[in-house]
């Protein structure tokens, strides 16, 4: 097994347990907005290794490049989509003074 | 082969979970994912322009229009929307379903003769079609029919959805909501580069996956995010152009299948050594035109908020 | 197992599960959403058709028709979204007048 498999299996493994981490925390925790808060860092911090696992494989710089796009993209829009998540629980929390 | 086992058992979970899940909600979140999942079995079955089109319409527009209907229901009815009532006619049909289909996949796996298809007649002809990848090719010259008429049918479903509605006293627009900074940055920041991106697919159809349904669709989804986010200049300040853009499709496609027979051809025969650059305007007219349906469609699914009486509708 | 008659496979028991869901669920939207799953379903089955071995091209038409067939189904789930919506709106329920006497 070379080094670049080595470490490319290893940030596999990585990406997979921080998406199991953010899953069980969306599933486990008590308040839309702590699931907001785990989901999102677990998720985009795995989708990070499972690029840099990809990276790792690549054949090109050019492919390198997009498997970085895809990650920047995915957290543009995740951070994005959970902000505006938090700001509809947030809100309408102060309205209805539910148990959100 | 692993992945594919994968795929498949995802894909059956996730349709069950539709069938018996008792939320509104998570049937709604259970078909999203389930359009993603369906993409990565395209990707399986080695046919990536199909995945480029269930990722943009299952994934992006399909959610649009479920999530935007599921705020319009009661949030009461929402969580006792009824699950699946076990009536004893329904257990029979579940039953009757599951016999069914033992014989059906028996059929499927028998094997026997596997007929070539139209793969090596396409390949043999292509070169005629005036473009290089073989799903373009049959989609807009071998199979011109088809992609005429689906261009209609969304143009029909337009007409439909503006008759529904109704004449409405402030033309088209959009509940635009509350703007917020971060919204509004994201739209200006995603929206240019969605653009660029179906016009690449556009052109990147003639040669490699991509085409005309690939970009129009996300060009949709570009101009859903705009309209979405506040800037509705583009449906509002000039409903007649927004219209015409929509009608580019079927114009397009009746002009290139008509006027052959004009010359003495035949109906869409489209004429030999022109083809290629036929193609090309014919597919940015449907591109512009399915990009520009999509916001159409989600205005014409508004319903207006006040009460409508049905006397009005027929004055 | 094929890739193929695996698809295949799964193909035809997601029409049937979407062919039931959309017989016996009485909520609007979901019905809508079962016959978007059954049209899943065939495309699946018709992709599985038209997938050669590993060596031989796949066939193109098949794929098409799929393309085709994704469109349009997305124009008539929005077509039928809006009349949904209008049952909706003017009874108050997300359900057909026989499922509402059934209530």
């Amino acid at each position: 097994m070379t080094v670049s498999e080595f470490f490319t299996i290893a940030s596999l493994i990585l990406g997979c347990f921080f998406f199991l981490a953010g899953t069980v925390g969306l599933l486990r925790l008590p308040d839309t907005l702590c699931r907001l808060h785990a989901l999102t860092k677990a998720d985009n911090l795995g989708l990070g290794f499972i690029v840099f696992a990809l990276i790792l494989q690549s054949q090109s710089v050019l492919e390198s490049l997009r498997l970085l796009v895809i990650w920047l993209a995915a957290l543009l829009t995740s951070s994005t989509a959970s902000y505006l998540i938090g700001r509809h629980t947030l809100l309408s929390r102060d309205r209805k003074d539910s148990h959100l | 082969m692993i992945l594919d086992w994968l795929v498949v058992v995802l894909l059956v979970i996730l349709s069950l979970t539709i069938l018996l899940a008792r939320d509104l909600f998570w049937v709604v979140a259970s078909f999203i994912t389930f359009g993603l999942v369906l993409t990565l079995a395209w990707s399986s079955l080695q046919a990536p322009d199909l995945a480029l089109a269930e990722a943009a319409i299952g994934g992006g527009l399909m959610t649009l229009f479920l999530i935007d209907s599921l705020g319009f229901s009661d949030p009461e009815q929402t969580s006792s929307a009824g699950g699946f009532p076990i009536t004893k006619l329904q257990g029979l049909t579940a039953l009757g379903s599951m016999i069914v289909a033992v014989p059906l996949l028996r059929a499927f796996w028998a094997g026997g003769a596997v007929s070539p298809g139209l793969g090596p007649l396409v390949e043999q002809k292509i070169e005629l079609s005036g473009v290089e990848h073989p799903v373009s090719a049959v989609l807009l010259n071998f199979r011109f029919f088809d992609t005429w008429f689906e261009m209609t049918v969304i143009l029909l479903a337009i007409v439909a959805l503006q008759t529904l509605r109704g004449r409405t006293p402030r033309g088209d627009s959009l509940p635009s909501g509350q703007s917020d900074q971060v919204l509004t940055w994201f739209a200006r920041l995603l929206s240019p580069v969605l653009i660029l991106f179906s016009v690449y697919l556009l052109w990147r159809g003639k040669h490699a996956p991509g085409g005309a349904f690939q970009s129009g669709v996300v060009l949709g989804a570009a101009l859903s995010v705009l309209a979405l986010t506040g800037y509705q200049d583009f449906l509002l300040r000039s409903p007649v152009v927004s219209r015409l853009v929509v009608t580019l499709g079927v114009v397009g496609f009746s002009g290139a299948g008509l006027f052959p027979l004009v010359l003495g051809g035949e109906l869409a025969e489209l004429p030999s050594g022109w083809a290629g650059d036929t193609i090309l305007i014919v597919e940015t007219m449907a591109a512009l035109s399915t990009g520009m349906s999509i916001p159409y469609l989600l205005v014409a699914l508004q319903v207006p908020k006040d009460k409508v009486q049905c006397e009005e509708r027929t004055s | 197992m094929s890739s193929s008659a695996l698809f295949g496979g799964t193909g035809i028991i997601i029409f049937l599960v979407g062919l039931l869901g959309t017989f016996s669920l009485p909520h609007l939207l979901k019905k809508i959403v079962c016959i978007n799953v059954m049209g899943s379903g065939v495309f699946l089955v018709l992709a599985a058709v038209g997938n050669k071995d590993v060596g031989a091209t796949n066939d193109p038409v098949p794929q098409a028709m799929i393309l085709t067939g994704i469109v349009v189904a997305m124009a008539s789930s929005v077509f039928a979204l809006a009349l949904a919506r209008q049952i909706a709106h003017r009874s108050g329920f997300w359900l057909l007048p026989e499922d509402r006497e059934k209530l």
